[in-house]
């Protein structure tokens, strides 16, 4: 495969990537090292790549293990929840993006990660198998990261 | 509520990017390459070892006969290692598992290289002493070596120089791996946290 080939995949789900970086880091000499670093750890691993499945996913897969891997501990900012409240908020139709984007950013890395999946429309069993964990747990950790975004929201309302 | 700066440039590395020239910062990568330079190190001291080994006599030549086969096969392992880290991420397995095995094969390198050392440090510290004497004019270093003050001589060089030895290369250890190694603890620590 050559470099051109691969970097025009890249450029056909770079999109997503984008954005998951833009979750983790508000500084652009930070992101472009973690997209250098995405994009060194994909190239390395694309010999591996097996061709049945989308290369979208696979290459979300590494993006997502490359910063789970080495992101800084300083940017880890975590949210404390005293308690878990019901509100009506239906986090799949919140129209102000903006906002919502910003309460992602509040929460913890892994979290940011799944939540991230969940908007875009992957399944709990393609989450598990990105990230390696039981797709129960995936579906228990949304349910608690939904909550902890209403929180969010609710308190800067 | 603040409005996030949007990355914009982003689009512009994708552009221009050369994969070949991309280093990676990851603290697996920055493992293995302080393995390539402990590599470099121990080929180089084993070269100038063998250098030596031309102008020494026979006595200290089986001393820094076995010394210089530790070296090679110490850079033999290191270099076994070096291949066993994986230079990307490896999405067979979960990320804590690809993760821990990292770490692993790291601190069983670590271990090995220091224990097997630990056997050899008498040996060369011995090596090292028969030098000083053959520099020191003495022709025959067998009949040096039987005299009592002389074991006894040896015997300090030994407890003097076998923990500080040890503790130098842990010292060393440290130094060169350490941060990295703190870096992938504590993102396993808090991934494990996380499961």
């Amino acid at each position: 495969m050559k470099e051109q080939e691969f970097l025009a995949l890249v450029n056909s789900c770079k999109g997503m990537v984008f954005k998951l970086i833009h979750y983790y880091t508000d500084d652009p000499e930070e992101a472009k090292d973690w997209l250098q670093e995405i994009l060194f750890q994909s190239w390395k691993s694309f010999p591996k790549f097996n061709k049945e499945s989308k290369f979208s996913t696979w290459f979300y897969s590494i993006a997502i293990n490359t910063i789970l891997s080495q992101r800084k501990a300083y940017s880890i900012i975590r949210v404390e929840v005293k308690e878990i409240e019901k509100t009506s908020s239906n986090l799949d139709r919140f129209e102000d993006k903006e906002k919502l984007d910003w309460a992602i950013k509040q929460l913890n890395p892994e979290d940011r990660f799944l939540i991230h999946l969940y908007f875009e429309g992957y399944s709990q069993d393609e989450v598990a198998r990105m990230v390696g964990i039981k797709p129960n747990t995936v579906g228990v950790k949304n349910f608690r990261i939904k909550q902890q975004l209403r929180n969010i929201l609710k308190n800067h309302e | 509520m603040n409005k996030e700066p949007v990355i914009t440039d982003l689009d512009s590395i994708l552009d221009s990017i050369e994969l070949s020239k991309i280093r990676s910062k990851s603290p697996v990568e920055k493992i293995r390459y302080s393995i390539l330079l402990n590599m470099i190190w121990t080929l180089a001291i084993c070269l100038g070892l063998i250098g030596l080994f031309l102008f020494v006599s026979w006595t200290i030549k089986l001393f820094l006969g076995i010394v210089i086969i530790w070296g090679i096969w110490a850079f033999c392992h290191s270099l076994k290692t070096y291949r066993k880290l994986k230079q990307s991420i490896d999405l067979s397995c979960n990320l804590v598992s690809y993760l821990k095995g990292q770490e692993n094969i790291y601190r069983k390198w670590q271990k090995t290289q220091e224990n097997t050392a630990l056997a050899i440090y008498p040996i060369s510290i011995t090596g090292g002493f028969l030098f000083g004497a053959q520099a020191g004019g003495q022709q025959d270093l067998l009949l040096f070596l039987s005299k009592k003050y002389v074991l006894i001589t040896l015997g300090l060089c030994w407890l003097v120089f076998i923990p500080l030895s040890y503790y130098t290369t842990k010292l060393l250890f440290h130094l060169g791996f350490n941060t990295h190694l703190k870096q992938l603890e504590q993102t396993i620590y808090s991934l494990e946290k996380e499961e």
